[in-house]
């Protein structure tokens, strides 16, 4: 029985759900094991797949996109120990526990430290640039479009090439210049948040949320506005709570609401 | 109003799938489920472009407040997208109980209301999560057996169970705020008027401490140079070209081009 690319694709779609039974004993395990059961099933009997069922069930965590590399080659052991007639258990054990610590830093550093903020922030940019709502959909979905192209690419990507090369299938990894990558994206995301917060102090992006908006369109309160939003970034600095930082904002609102009540000569906005 | 908390919650449970259980397009991020979620219920109260607004400033904060709080292995972020779900639908749902002028206080209950579920959606996460154990050593027992079909459902059981989390989370706290809008309007109308026009300001403050926690998460001294560039480039840009948009972003591009370039260069050497 051989596996076709139909197969690998299906078992790629089942990747989707790897997560879904994520617990504190086993984590991604039973994910993996539902996603490569219908190969099982194409190669093994009842019996057969009942006893893979310590391999496969036991603790498995890596990153949920990059876990496909090794289910591909999983997949190719399963085949191959079918066709040889050989007991591969220990092999299987093995494979899952030696790639998926690596595969896990490389998907966590790449997706959640790089890509995930990067794409944000430049989302977030082009939305408060244009500042005009009847295409925020629009614009939003360059942030789907952005992210999920690199997310299905190694997703399916991965599981192929895990599949197809076994354990040289790292290769796949070199194709793209994920290190490089990550750099260039650092950079131009804290381009883009200098940009942004300059945007925020001095062309307020959401100005039709704000009643009388002119008022906030005085020098004096920008001053304000730059210098509370400065002293809240050493807030945080200082202790790293968001708790903390709403309560200051607080606290700065009340400040704000007595100078503009005592009409002080620097902010002079009513 | 219960068919439009309830249409609120499936739509929170429906992003929750994304967040963990399912697919993670991030559809669950709460830019867009914020953005969406507001932007339904602003239809549905007649005032879309309201919600879409104010879904995406939550959206910005949620997102960008607990973006580096990762559930890397057992650990358990604030849930970003209940916080932001319950904030938008709070807002939406709750605003025509009070008195416009009260709107920016209102806005600032509703984010606190949001930041606190999140907290409470981390709490469940930890049930579930626990709960889990027993559904996989269910799964465990019918794979043994060679029941492989019931195996495949309590696979969905656990994805249940993400949605239940989220609707009911986000129930809860639409009823509660519903339910306590006699007091909190008593309590607004006993706040000096000053005051209440201070909160104005809120609206500022919400986009920018989302941006001052990325900064603070993610500044190196390598970084530092590039965001001066950017505060800079952006002053400029908005002091001089207000209304030209298209050559303003140009010129962003045009940057992003040669920091692009540099790092090229830095990486060969």
């Amino acid at each position: 029985m051989t596996i076709r690319k139909i197969d690998i694709f299906r078992t790629g779609l089942r990747t989707f759900f790897i997560q879904s039974l994520w617990n504190y004993e086993s984590l991604l395990a039973y994910g993996i094991a539902f996603s490569i059961l219908p190969i099982l099933i194409k190669l093994y009997s009842k019996r057969d797949i009942i006893r893979k069922g310590r391999e496969y069930l036991s603790y498995f965590n890596s990153q949920p996109y990059l876990a496909a590399f090794i289910l591909g080659m999983l997949i190719k052991l399963e085949e191959d120990a079918v066709e040889n007639s050989i007991n591969n258990n220990s092999k299987i054990s093995s494979v899952k526990a030696s790639y998926m610590g690596p595969l896990a830093a490389m998907g966590d550093s790449f997706f959640w430290w790089c890509l995930k903020p990067a794409t944000l922030i430049i989302t977030i940019f082009l939305v408060m640039y244009f500042n005009d709502f009847s295409n925020a959909l629009f614009l939003l979905s360059f942030f789907l479009i952005f992210f999920n192209a690199f997310h299905l690419y190694y997703r399916f990507g991965s599981i192929s090439f895990g599949y197809k090369y076994g354990e040289d299938g790292l290769k796949f990894f070199q194709k793209f210049n994920m290190n490089l990558f990550q750099k260039v994206m650092f950079q131009i995301t804290f381009f883009l948040l200098g940009i942004s917060i300059t945007m925020l102090v001095l062309k307020f992006p959401f100005p039709k949320l704000v009643e009388n908006i002119e008022i906030f369109k005085h020098i004096e309160f920008q001053i304000f506005y730059g210098i509370s939003v400065i002293f809240l970034f050493f807030i945080y600095k200082l202790k790293r709570s968001p708790l903390l930082l709403i309560l200051t904002t607080l606290i700065i609102i009340f400040i704000f609401s007595f100078l503009k009540e005592k009409n002080l000569v620097f902010l002079r906005i009513n | 109003m219960i068919f439009k908390v309830l249409l609120a919650g499936l739509i929170s449970g429906l992003f929750q799938l994304d967040q963990t259980g399912a697919f993670q397009f991030m559809l669950s991020r709460s830019i867009i489920s914020s953005t969406i979620l507001g932007w339904v219920l602003g239809s549905i109260i007649g005032q879309p472009e309201l919600g879409l607004r104010y879904g995406f400033l939550f959206g910005i904060f949620f997102d960008l407040i607990w973006l580096f709080r990762l559930p890397i292995g057992a650990s358990t972020p604030p849930d970003y997208q209940i916080g932001s779900s319950v904030a938008i639908s709070s807002l939406i749902l709750g605003i025509s109980f009070f008195n416009p002028k009260f709107i920016y206080i209102y806005v600032f209950i509703c984010l606190v209301m949001g930041f606190v579920s999140g907290y409470i959606g981390a709490w469940f996460d930890v049930i579930i999560r626990r709960l889990n154990i027993n559904i996989s050593r269910m799964s465990r027992y019918y794979w043994n057996k060679g029941k492989f079909l019931k195996f495949k459902s309590l696979m969905l059981l656990g994805l249940f169970n993400s949605f239940v989390k989220a609707f009911l989370i986000t129930i809860v706290f639409l009823f509660l705020i519903l339910i306590l809008n006699p007091i909190l309007n008593f309590i607004f109308e006993n706040i000096p008027g000053f005051i209440v026009e201070g909160f104005a300001i809120v609206i500022f403050f919400i986009p920018a401490l989302g941006l001052i926690v990325v900064i603070n998460h993610i500044i190196k001294e390598s970084t530092w140079k590039v965001l001066g560039l950017g505060i800079v480039t952006g002053a400029i840009i908005f002091s001089y070209l207000k209304d030209f948009h298209v050559f303003g972003f140009l010129i962003i591009l045009f940057f992003c081009i040669i920091i692009w370039v540099n790092v090229l260069k830095k990486e060969k050497v």
